[in-house]
Protein backbone atom coordinates (compact mmCIF):
# COMPACT_ATOMS: atom_id res chain seq x y z
CA UNK A 1 0.00 0.00 0.00
CA UNK A 2 2.65 2.43 0.79
CA UNK A 3 4.82 1.65 -2.02
CA UNK A 4 1.18 2.85 -4.24
CA UNK A 5 0.88 5.73 -2.92
CA UNK A 6 4.76 6.39 -3.08
CA UNK A 7 4.72 5.28 -7.16
CA UNK A 8 1.23 7.54 -7.58
CA UNK A 9 3.02 10.34 -5.84
CA UNK A 10 6.55 9.67 -7.83
CA UNK A 11 4.21 9.78 -10.95
CA UNK A 12 2.87 13.22 -10.03
CA UNK A 13 6.00 14.85 -9.46
CA UNK A 14 7.62 13.64 -12.64
CA UNK A 15 4.38 14.86 -14.71
CA UNK A 16 4.91 18.22 -12.97
CA UNK A 17 8.03 18.81 -13.83
CA UNK A 18 7.69 18.05 -17.13
CA UNK A 19 4.77 20.36 -17.42
CA UNK A 20 6.73 22.95 -15.97
CA UNK A 21 9.79 22.43 -17.74
CA UNK A 22 9.81 25.93 -19.31
CA UNK A 23 6.76 25.21 -21.20
CA UNK A 24 5.34 29.14 -22.39
CA UNK A 25 2.13 29.71 -23.61
CA UNK A 26 2.04 30.70 -27.50
CA UNK A 27 -0.65 32.99 -28.47
CA UNK A 28 -1.37 33.32 -32.40
CA UNK A 29 -3.82 35.78 -33.55
CA UNK A 30 -6.51 33.96 -36.63
CA UNK A 31 -6.99 37.05 -38.68
CA UNK A 32 -9.98 34.65 -41.00
CA UNK A 33 -12.04 33.30 -38.17
CA UNK A 34 -11.73 35.78 -35.60
CA UNK A 35 -9.96 33.94 -32.81
CA UNK A 36 -6.63 33.56 -30.84
CA UNK A 37 -4.77 30.03 -30.34
CA UNK A 38 -3.32 29.16 -27.24
CA UNK A 39 -0.58 26.67 -28.03
CA UNK A 40 1.54 25.45 -25.19
CA UNK A 41 5.19 25.53 -26.61
CA UNK A 42 6.53 22.17 -24.90
CA UNK A 43 3.59 19.97 -25.78
CA UNK A 44 2.93 21.67 -28.88
CA UNK A 45 -0.69 21.28 -28.77
CA UNK A 46 -3.72 23.50 -29.23
CA UNK A 47 -4.44 24.46 -25.64
CA UNK A 48 -7.17 26.60 -26.36
CA UNK A 49 -8.99 28.89 -28.97
CA UNK A 50 -10.39 32.06 -27.58
CA UNK A 51 -13.03 34.25 -29.44
CA UNK A 52 -11.92 37.86 -29.94
CA UNK A 53 -12.45 40.58 -32.13
CA UNK A 54 -12.76 41.48 -35.59
CA UNK A 55 -9.77 40.54 -38.19
CA UNK A 56 -7.24 39.96 -35.58
CA UNK A 57 -3.76 40.80 -36.41
CA UNK A 58 -0.77 42.01 -34.46
CA UNK A 59 -0.36 40.50 -30.97
CA UNK A 60 1.80 41.18 -28.20
CA UNK A 61 1.96 40.32 -24.61
CA UNK A 62 2.96 42.49 -21.00
CA UNK A 63 6.36 42.53 -19.94
CA UNK A 64 5.04 40.71 -16.92
CA UNK A 65 2.70 38.30 -18.94
CA UNK A 66 -0.14 39.41 -17.65
CA UNK A 67 -2.11 40.64 -20.25
CA UNK A 68 -2.26 40.59 -24.09
CA UNK A 69 -2.86 43.34 -26.39
CA UNK A 70 -4.64 42.07 -29.77
CA UNK A 71 -4.88 44.59 -32.73
CA UNK A 72 -8.69 43.14 -33.76
CA UNK A 73 -8.08 45.48 -37.20
CA UNK A 74 -11.85 45.64 -37.82
CA UNK A 75 -13.20 46.78 -34.79
CA UNK A 76 -11.06 49.39 -34.77
CA UNK A 77 -9.77 48.76 -31.19
CA UNK A 78 -6.97 47.26 -29.71
CA UNK A 79 -7.98 44.43 -27.11
CA UNK A 80 -6.76 43.61 -23.97
CA UNK A 81 -7.40 39.81 -23.27
CA UNK A 82 -6.67 38.50 -19.63
CA UNK A 83 -3.58 35.62 -19.66
CA UNK A 84 -5.30 33.69 -16.37
CA UNK A 85 -9.18 33.72 -17.78
CA UNK A 86 -8.17 34.58 -21.52
CA UNK A 87 -11.36 37.24 -21.25
CA UNK A 88 -11.46 40.39 -23.16
CA UNK A 89 -10.97 42.46 -20.11
CA UNK A 90 -10.73 45.97 -21.60
CA UNK A 91 -9.79 47.98 -24.76
CA UNK A 92 -6.88 50.40 -25.89
CA UNK A 93 -8.00 53.48 -28.14
CA UNK A 94 -6.03 52.38 -30.95
CA UNK A 95 -7.28 54.85 -34.11
CA UNK A 96 -9.12 53.39 -37.05
CA UNK A 97 -7.80 49.82 -39.02
CA UNK A 98 -4.47 49.13 -36.36
CA UNK A 99 -2.68 46.57 -37.91
CA UNK A 100 1.06 46.29 -35.89
CA UNK A 101 2.05 47.43 -33.04
CA UNK A 102 4.92 47.94 -30.71
CA UNK A 103 5.96 48.14 -27.01
CA UNK A 104 8.48 49.89 -25.34
CA UNK A 105 10.50 48.45 -23.88
CA UNK A 106 9.47 49.39 -20.51
CA UNK A 107 6.40 47.83 -21.12
CA UNK A 108 4.08 51.34 -20.86
CA UNK A 109 3.37 52.49 -23.83
CA UNK A 110 1.79 51.13 -27.31
CA UNK A 111 2.89 52.66 -30.64
CA UNK A 112 0.03 51.53 -33.19
CA UNK A 113 0.43 51.32 -36.86
CA UNK A 114 -3.08 52.69 -38.63
CA UNK A 115 -3.48 51.58 -41.86
CA UNK A 116 -5.93 53.68 -43.37
CA UNK A 117 -5.32 57.30 -42.04
CA UNK A 118 -1.24 57.32 -42.26
CA UNK A 119 -0.84 57.83 -38.46
CA UNK A 120 0.99 55.79 -35.82
CA UNK A 121 -0.69 56.35 -32.51
CA UNK A 122 0.88 56.31 -29.32
CA UNK A 123 -0.61 55.13 -26.28
CA UNK A 124 -0.65 55.36 -22.40
CA UNK A 125 -1.34 51.32 -21.54
CA UNK A 126 -1.92 52.16 -17.96
CA UNK A 127 -4.07 55.04 -18.50
CA UNK A 128 -5.75 53.70 -21.44
CA UNK A 129 -5.70 57.30 -23.42
CA UNK A 130 -3.99 58.52 -26.66
CA UNK A 131 -0.65 60.39 -26.12
CA UNK A 132 0.13 61.45 -29.45
CA UNK A 133 -0.75 60.81 -33.29
CA UNK A 134 2.04 61.07 -35.80
CA UNK A 135 1.68 61.11 -39.29
CA UNK A 136 3.79 59.14 -41.13
CA UNK A 137 3.75 57.42 -44.87
CA UNK A 138 0.90 55.77 -46.76
CA UNK A 139 -0.56 52.33 -45.04
CA UNK A 140 1.76 52.33 -42.07
CA UNK A 141 2.64 48.79 -41.19
CA UNK A 142 5.92 47.79 -39.66
CA UNK A 143 6.68 49.08 -36.00
CA UNK A 144 10.41 48.68 -34.55
CA UNK A 145 11.68 50.48 -31.11
CA UNK A 146 15.70 50.55 -30.20
CA UNK A 147 16.13 48.60 -27.18
CA UNK A 148 16.63 52.25 -25.33
CA UNK A 149 13.09 52.81 -26.46
CA UNK A 150 14.14 56.14 -27.78
CA UNK A 151 13.33 55.60 -31.62
CA UNK A 152 10.74 54.62 -33.40
CA UNK A 153 10.92 52.99 -36.46
CA UNK A 154 7.55 52.69 -38.71
CA UNK A 155 7.18 51.43 -42.50
CA UNK A 156 4.79 52.50 -44.71
CA UNK A 157 3.60 50.21 -47.37
CA UNK A 158 2.77 52.40 -50.01
CA UNK A 159 5.56 55.04 -49.33
CA UNK A 160 7.94 52.68 -48.91
CA UNK A 161 9.86 54.41 -46.51
CA UNK A 162 11.02 53.54 -42.98
CA UNK A 163 10.42 56.59 -40.57
CA UNK A 164 12.70 56.96 -37.67
CA UNK A 165 10.87 58.63 -34.80
CA UNK A 166 11.99 60.01 -31.70
CA UNK A 167 9.98 59.27 -29.09
CA UNK A 168 10.65 61.70 -26.85
CA UNK A 169 9.46 64.73 -28.88
CA UNK A 170 7.16 62.06 -31.55
CA UNK A 171 8.76 64.09 -34.60
CA UNK A 172 9.85 61.92 -37.30
CA UNK A 173 12.92 62.61 -38.24
CA UNK A 174 14.68 60.52 -40.94
CA UNK A 175 12.67 58.70 -43.57
CA UNK A 176 14.77 56.16 -45.46
CA UNK A 177 13.44 55.04 -49.02
CA UNK A 178 13.61 51.15 -48.54
CA UNK A 179 12.25 48.27 -51.17
CA UNK A 180 8.98 48.02 -52.49
CA UNK A 181 6.21 47.64 -49.48
CA UNK A 182 8.21 47.67 -46.62
CA UNK A 183 6.64 45.31 -44.15
CA UNK A 184 8.75 44.70 -41.10
CA UNK A 185 11.39 46.75 -38.70
CA UNK A 186 13.57 44.84 -36.25
CA UNK A 187 16.61 46.19 -34.43
CA UNK A 188 19.40 44.85 -33.59
CA UNK A 189 19.67 44.10 -29.79
CA UNK A 190 22.54 46.74 -29.21
CA UNK A 191 20.51 49.13 -31.16
CA UNK A 192 23.34 49.84 -33.91
CA UNK A 193 21.00 48.35 -37.00
CA UNK A 194 17.45 48.11 -38.10
CA UNK A 195 16.02 45.57 -40.56
CA UNK A 196 13.42 46.20 -42.85
CA UNK A 197 11.79 44.07 -44.86
CA UNK A 198 10.32 44.82 -48.15
CA UNK A 199 7.62 42.42 -49.57
CA UNK A 200 7.46 42.92 -52.87
CA UNK A 201 10.95 44.05 -53.60
CA UNK A 202 12.09 40.85 -52.11
CA UNK A 203 14.91 42.46 -49.88
CA UNK A 204 15.66 43.05 -46.11
CA UNK A 205 17.71 46.56 -46.11
CA UNK A 206 20.20 46.67 -43.10
CA UNK A 207 19.43 50.68 -41.99
CA UNK A 208 22.71 52.27 -40.06
CA UNK A 209 21.07 53.75 -36.89
CA UNK A 210 23.61 56.13 -36.16
CA UNK A 211 23.83 57.35 -40.20
CA UNK A 212 20.36 56.44 -40.93
CA UNK A 213 21.05 54.71 -44.02
CA UNK A 214 21.08 51.50 -45.69
CA UNK A 215 24.15 50.03 -45.31
CA UNK A 216 23.80 46.72 -46.61
CA UNK A 217 20.24 45.01 -48.66
CA UNK A 218 19.66 40.95 -47.93
CA UNK A 219 18.59 39.66 -51.34
CA UNK A 220 17.19 35.99 -50.98
CA UNK A 221 17.60 33.55 -53.86
CA UNK A 222 16.16 29.72 -53.91
CA UNK A 223 16.97 27.23 -56.36
CA UNK A 224 13.86 26.63 -58.87
CA UNK A 225 11.59 29.20 -57.14
CA UNK A 226 10.26 32.49 -58.95
CA UNK A 227 11.59 35.80 -57.62
CA UNK A 228 8.32 37.17 -57.36
CA UNK A 229 6.89 34.52 -54.79
CA UNK A 230 10.06 35.64 -52.24
CA UNK A 231 7.93 37.94 -50.24
CA UNK A 232 9.98 38.79 -47.11
CA UNK A 233 7.83 39.82 -43.76
CA UNK A 234 8.58 38.95 -40.30
CA UNK A 235 11.73 39.39 -39.02
CA UNK A 236 13.13 38.53 -35.61
CA UNK A 237 17.13 38.72 -34.38
CA UNK A 238 18.21 36.44 -31.35
CA UNK A 239 19.14 37.88 -27.98
CA UNK A 240 23.13 38.07 -28.91
CA UNK A 241 22.52 39.27 -31.98
CA UNK A 242 23.96 36.78 -34.26
CA UNK A 243 21.88 35.34 -35.86
CA UNK A 244 18.43 36.56 -38.57
CA UNK A 245 15.54 35.06 -39.37
CA UNK A 246 13.33 36.39 -42.09
CA UNK A 247 9.92 34.68 -43.25
CA UNK A 248 9.24 34.86 -46.86
CA UNK A 249 5.86 34.57 -47.35
CA UNK A 250 4.57 32.43 -50.02
CA UNK A 251 8.31 30.98 -50.64
CA UNK A 252 6.86 29.04 -47.50
CA UNK A 253 10.43 29.40 -46.35
CA UNK A 254 12.24 31.20 -43.29
CA UNK A 255 15.41 32.77 -43.78
CA UNK A 256 18.51 31.91 -41.56
CA UNK A 257 20.60 34.64 -41.80
CA UNK A 258 24.38 35.14 -40.13
CA UNK A 259 24.17 38.59 -38.83
CA UNK A 260 27.79 39.17 -39.25
CA UNK A 261 28.40 38.40 -43.27
CA UNK A 262 24.53 38.70 -44.01
CA UNK A 263 24.51 35.78 -45.92
CA UNK A 264 21.59 33.32 -45.93
CA UNK A 265 22.46 30.23 -44.28
CA UNK A 266 19.58 28.26 -44.57
CA UNK A 267 15.94 28.28 -45.79
CA UNK A 268 13.70 26.29 -43.62
CA UNK A 269 10.47 25.21 -45.30
CA UNK A 270 7.54 25.44 -42.58
CA UNK A 271 4.03 26.26 -43.86
CA UNK A 272 2.44 28.11 -46.75
CA UNK A 273 2.43 32.02 -46.77
CA UNK A 274 4.79 32.55 -43.73
CA UNK A 275 4.18 35.74 -42.22
CA UNK A 276 5.62 36.57 -38.47
CA UNK A 277 7.54 34.69 -36.21
CA UNK A 278 8.46 34.67 -32.63
CA UNK A 279 10.99 33.48 -30.26
CA UNK A 280 10.43 31.04 -27.20
CA UNK A 281 11.79 33.50 -24.29
CA UNK A 282 14.76 30.57 -24.01
CA UNK A 283 15.33 30.92 -27.84
CA UNK A 284 14.91 26.90 -28.12
CA UNK A 285 12.12 27.53 -30.64
CA UNK A 286 11.39 30.17 -33.33
CA UNK A 287 7.79 29.99 -34.12
CA UNK A 288 6.40 30.89 -37.64
CA UNK A 289 2.85 31.72 -38.72
CA UNK A 290 1.76 30.14 -42.03
CA UNK A 291 -1.68 31.96 -42.86
CA UNK A 292 -2.48 29.37 -46.19
CA UNK A 293 -1.82 25.85 -44.38
CA UNK A 294 -3.26 27.02 -41.15
CA UNK A 295 -0.61 26.15 -38.84
CA UNK A 296 2.01 27.60 -37.02
CA UNK A 297 5.57 26.09 -37.09
CA UNK A 298 8.15 25.12 -34.25
CA UNK A 299 12.09 25.72 -35.62
CA UNK A 300 14.79 24.66 -33.26
CA UNK A 301 16.87 27.42 -32.91
CA UNK A 302 20.02 25.08 -32.49
CA UNK A 303 20.06 23.06 -35.65
CA UNK A 304 17.21 25.28 -37.42
CA UNK A 305 15.06 22.81 -37.94
CA UNK A 306 11.37 22.68 -38.33
CA UNK A 307 10.24 20.14 -35.66
CA UNK A 308 6.79 20.32 -35.65
CA UNK A 309 3.65 21.64 -37.11
CA UNK A 310 0.44 22.36 -35.48
CA UNK A 311 -2.96 23.39 -36.89
CA UNK A 312 -4.34 26.34 -35.48
CA UNK A 313 -7.19 28.65 -36.34
CA UNK A 314 -8.07 30.00 -40.05
CA UNK A 315 -5.32 31.96 -41.57
CA UNK A 316 -2.98 32.24 -38.73
CA UNK A 317 -0.91 35.98 -38.68
CA UNK A 318 0.98 37.09 -35.68
CA UNK A 319 2.56 35.14 -32.63
CA UNK A 320 3.61 36.13 -29.50
CA UNK A 321 5.30 34.10 -26.42
CA UNK A 322 4.33 34.53 -23.06
CA UNK A 323 7.40 35.70 -21.07
CA UNK A 324 7.50 33.07 -18.04
CA UNK B 1 -33.84 63.00 -55.46
CA UNK B 2 -33.88 59.81 -56.64
CA UNK B 3 -31.49 60.68 -59.00
CA UNK B 4 -29.08 62.36 -56.90
CA UNK B 5 -29.14 59.28 -54.34
CA UNK B 6 -28.59 56.58 -57.43
CA UNK B 7 -25.68 58.47 -58.08
CA UNK B 8 -24.44 58.30 -54.43
CA UNK B 9 -24.91 54.62 -54.72
CA UNK B 10 -23.27 54.72 -57.78
CA UNK B 11 -20.29 56.92 -56.39
CA UNK B 12 -19.61 54.50 -53.63
CA UNK B 13 -19.69 51.08 -55.72
CA UNK B 14 -17.27 52.71 -58.65
CA UNK B 15 -14.90 53.75 -55.17
CA UNK B 16 -14.29 50.03 -54.69
CA UNK B 17 -12.21 50.17 -58.14
CA UNK B 18 -10.94 53.58 -57.22
CA UNK B 19 -9.30 52.05 -53.74
CA UNK B 20 -8.09 49.26 -55.94
CA UNK B 21 -4.49 48.90 -53.85
CA UNK B 22 -2.56 47.37 -57.78
CA UNK B 23 -2.86 50.80 -58.31
CA UNK B 24 -0.23 51.80 -55.52
CA UNK B 25 2.17 49.05 -57.05
CA UNK B 26 3.08 50.01 -60.28
CA UNK B 27 5.38 46.84 -60.62
CA UNK B 28 2.32 45.32 -60.20
CA UNK B 29 -0.18 44.15 -62.77
CA UNK B 30 -2.81 47.10 -63.07
CA UNK B 31 -5.64 44.89 -63.60
CA UNK B 32 -5.17 42.51 -60.29
CA UNK B 33 -7.78 43.09 -58.29
CA UNK B 34 -7.61 41.00 -55.84
CA UNK B 35 -5.53 42.04 -51.87
CA UNK B 36 -3.05 39.37 -52.25
CA UNK B 37 0.04 39.44 -54.25
CA UNK B 38 -0.60 38.40 -57.89
CA UNK B 39 1.53 35.01 -58.66
CA UNK B 40 1.04 33.84 -61.82
CA UNK B 41 2.62 30.16 -61.20
CA UNK B 42 3.90 28.52 -58.61
CA UNK B 43 7.34 27.19 -58.24
CA UNK B 44 7.70 23.23 -57.43
CA UNK B 45 10.09 24.38 -54.62
CA UNK B 46 6.95 26.41 -52.65
CA UNK B 47 5.10 22.89 -52.32
CA UNK B 48 7.89 20.38 -52.63
CA UNK B 49 10.77 19.22 -50.26
CA UNK B 50 11.14 15.74 -51.21
CA UNK B 51 13.51 14.33 -53.72
CA UNK B 52 14.64 15.38 -56.90
CA UNK B 53 11.69 14.82 -59.09
CA UNK B 54 13.54 12.88 -62.04
CA UNK B 55 12.80 14.35 -66.08
CA UNK B 56 10.85 11.05 -66.49
CA UNK B 57 8.17 12.17 -63.94
CA UNK B 58 7.09 14.46 -67.29
CA UNK B 59 5.81 11.94 -69.15
CA UNK B 60 3.05 11.29 -65.74
CA UNK B 61 0.48 12.25 -68.21
CA UNK B 62 0.97 8.70 -70.36
CA UNK B 63 0.21 6.40 -67.57
CA UNK B 64 -3.17 6.04 -67.38
CA UNK B 65 -3.71 5.24 -64.09
CA UNK B 66 -1.37 7.91 -62.75
CA UNK B 67 -3.08 10.92 -64.93
CA UNK B 68 -6.48 9.08 -63.61
CA UNK B 69 -5.31 9.51 -60.05
CA UNK B 70 -4.08 12.92 -60.66
CA UNK B 71 -7.71 13.98 -62.18
CA UNK B 72 -9.32 12.50 -59.10
CA UNK B 73 -6.81 14.04 -56.22
CA UNK B 74 -7.03 17.62 -58.22
CA UNK B 75 -10.74 18.11 -57.61
CA UNK B 76 -11.43 20.18 -54.61
CA UNK B 77 -14.79 18.55 -53.77
CA UNK B 78 -12.97 15.47 -52.68
CA UNK B 79 -12.46 16.45 -49.29
CA UNK B 80 -8.61 16.21 -48.58
CA UNK B 81 -8.44 13.62 -46.31
CA UNK B 82 -9.90 10.96 -48.16
CA UNK B 83 -7.48 12.22 -51.35
CA UNK B 84 -4.95 11.69 -49.05
CA UNK B 85 -6.12 8.66 -48.14
CA UNK B 86 -6.20 7.75 -51.91
CA UNK B 87 -2.72 8.14 -51.91
CA UNK B 88 -1.62 6.06 -49.04
CA UNK B 89 -3.46 3.09 -50.65
CA UNK B 90 -2.42 3.92 -53.95
CA UNK B 91 1.19 3.69 -52.65
CA UNK B 92 0.08 0.20 -50.63
CA UNK B 93 -0.61 -1.00 -54.20
CA UNK B 94 2.19 -0.38 -56.28
CA UNK B 95 4.63 -3.81 -56.54
CA UNK B 96 7.14 -4.32 -56.45
CA UNK B 97 8.67 -2.13 -53.18
CA UNK B 98 11.07 -0.46 -55.92
CA UNK B 99 8.80 1.08 -58.19
CA UNK B 100 7.06 2.87 -54.88
CA UNK B 101 9.36 6.01 -55.13
CA UNK B 102 9.33 6.37 -59.08
CA UNK B 103 5.39 5.96 -58.80
CA UNK B 104 5.29 8.66 -55.97
CA UNK B 105 6.95 11.04 -57.46
CA UNK B 106 5.36 10.72 -60.76
CA UNK B 107 2.30 11.60 -58.96
CA UNK B 108 3.61 14.46 -57.36
CA UNK B 109 4.87 15.93 -60.69
CA UNK B 110 1.11 15.24 -62.08
CA UNK B 111 -0.76 16.94 -59.22
CA UNK B 112 1.95 19.90 -59.64
CA UNK B 113 1.59 20.25 -63.34
CA UNK B 114 -2.16 19.70 -63.54
CA UNK B 115 -3.22 21.91 -60.41
CA UNK B 116 -0.78 24.35 -60.94
CA UNK B 117 -1.85 24.91 -64.61
CA UNK B 118 -5.18 25.51 -63.44
CA UNK B 119 -4.79 27.71 -60.61
CA UNK B 120 -3.05 29.93 -63.60
CA UNK B 121 -6.15 29.78 -65.55
CA UNK B 122 -7.78 30.80 -62.27
CA UNK B 123 -5.38 33.89 -62.16
CA UNK B 124 -6.36 34.69 -65.81
CA UNK B 125 -9.84 34.74 -65.13
CA UNK B 126 -9.68 37.05 -62.43
CA UNK B 127 -7.93 38.90 -64.38
CA UNK B 128 -10.36 38.87 -67.11
CA UNK B 129 -13.16 39.06 -64.51
CA UNK B 130 -11.40 42.54 -63.11
CA UNK B 131 -11.07 44.25 -66.72
CA UNK B 132 -15.33 43.50 -67.18
CA UNK B 133 -15.86 45.16 -64.46
CA UNK B 134 -13.69 48.24 -64.95
CA UNK B 135 -15.31 48.40 -68.31
CA UNK B 136 -19.05 48.06 -66.52
CA UNK B 137 -17.82 50.96 -64.42
CA UNK B 138 -16.97 52.83 -67.22
CA UNK B 139 -20.52 52.13 -68.93
CA UNK B 140 -22.39 53.05 -65.80
CA UNK B 141 -20.97 56.25 -65.29
CA UNK B 142 -21.22 57.24 -69.17
CA UNK B 143 -25.30 56.32 -68.19
CA UNK B 144 -25.42 58.22 -65.74
CA UNK B 145 -24.27 61.31 -66.82
CA UNK B 146 -26.64 60.78 -70.03
CA UNK B 147 -29.74 60.37 -67.20
CA UNK B 148 -28.62 63.43 -65.76
CA UNK B 149 -28.73 65.49 -68.85
CA UNK B 150 -31.88 64.26 -69.95
CA UNK B 151 -33.39 64.99 -66.68
CA UNK B 152 -32.30 68.61 -66.96
CA UNK B 153 -34.13 69.12 -70.44
CA UNK B 154 -37.51 70.97 -69.74
CA UNK B 155 -39.44 68.08 -72.34
CA UNK B 156 -37.94 65.18 -71.01
CA UNK B 157 -39.96 61.90 -71.41
CA UNK B 158 -40.59 60.83 -67.81
CA UNK B 159 -41.54 57.62 -68.39
CA UNK B 160 -38.08 56.91 -70.68
CA UNK B 161 -36.53 58.61 -68.20
CA UNK B 162 -37.70 56.67 -65.32
CA UNK B 163 -36.79 52.95 -67.18
CA UNK B 164 -33.47 54.05 -67.81
CA UNK B 165 -32.81 54.45 -64.06
CA UNK B 166 -34.61 51.82 -63.22
CA UNK B 167 -32.28 49.54 -65.47
CA UNK B 168 -29.47 52.23 -64.21
CA UNK B 169 -30.49 50.80 -60.52
CA UNK B 170 -30.03 47.04 -61.62
CA UNK B 171 -26.93 47.16 -63.37
CA UNK B 172 -24.88 48.87 -60.45
CA UNK B 173 -26.57 45.93 -58.29
CA UNK B 174 -25.11 43.32 -60.90
CA UNK B 175 -21.97 45.52 -60.59
CA UNK B 176 -22.00 45.28 -56.97
CA UNK B 177 -23.05 41.84 -56.44
CA UNK B 178 -19.95 41.11 -59.01
CA UNK B 179 -17.66 42.94 -56.41
CA UNK B 180 -18.56 41.24 -53.93
CA UNK B 181 -18.20 37.91 -55.06
CA UNK B 182 -14.48 38.88 -56.41
CA UNK B 183 -13.58 38.58 -52.78
CA UNK B 184 -13.93 34.51 -52.84
CA UNK B 185 -12.93 34.17 -56.62
CA UNK B 186 -9.81 35.91 -55.11
CA UNK B 187 -9.73 33.15 -52.71
CA UNK B 188 -9.63 29.90 -55.38
CA UNK B 189 -5.57 30.07 -56.02
CA UNK B 190 -4.92 29.84 -52.46
CA UNK B 191 -7.19 27.16 -51.88
CA UNK B 192 -5.38 25.39 -54.98
CA UNK B 193 -2.16 26.21 -53.48
CA UNK B 194 -2.82 24.47 -50.31
CA UNK B 195 -5.24 21.32 -51.55
CA UNK B 196 -1.68 20.83 -53.69
CA UNK B 197 0.87 21.44 -50.65
CA UNK B 198 -0.99 18.98 -48.37
CA UNK B 199 -1.09 16.41 -51.17
CA UNK B 200 2.63 16.80 -52.01
CA UNK B 201 3.53 17.14 -48.10
CA UNK B 202 1.81 12.92 -47.86
CA UNK B 203 3.76 12.02 -51.25
CA UNK B 204 6.93 13.34 -49.20
CA UNK B 205 5.78 11.72 -46.12
CA UNK B 206 5.27 8.26 -47.61
CA UNK B 207 8.47 8.40 -49.72
CA UNK B 208 10.63 9.23 -46.42
CA UNK B 209 8.94 6.42 -44.52
CA UNK B 210 9.62 4.26 -47.33
CA UNK B 211 13.50 4.79 -46.58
Amino acid sequence: MPSRIMIVGLGLAVGMSAGSALAYEVYVSNERDNTMSVVDSETMEVLRTVEVGQRPRGITVSRDGRFIYLCASDDDTVEIIDTETYEIVGTLPSGPDPELFVLSPDGETLYVANEDDNLVTVIDIAGKKVLGEIPVGVEPEGMGISPDGTTLVNTSETTNMAHFIDTASHENTHNVLVDARPRFAEFMPDGEEVWVSAEIGGTVAVIDNATREIKHKIEFEIPGMRSESIQPVGVRINKDGTKAYVALGPANRVAVIDTETYEVEKYVLVGQRVWQLAFTPDEKYIISTNGVSNDITFIDVASDEPVHSVTVGAEPWGVVVSPK
Amino acid sequence: MTRSLIGAFLLTALSAVAADPSLAQPEQDPDWPCIQRKVPRLSLPQIWTGPQLPEATRKWSQENENADLVARLSQRRIPIEEAQADIRTFADSVTPQDDREPRLLMLARGLFDRMNRERSEVISGIGRYARKQTELAASLRAEQGQIDALGEQPDADANALAQRTDALVLKTRLFQERAQSLEYVCEVPRLIERRLYQLAQTIAGLIAKEK
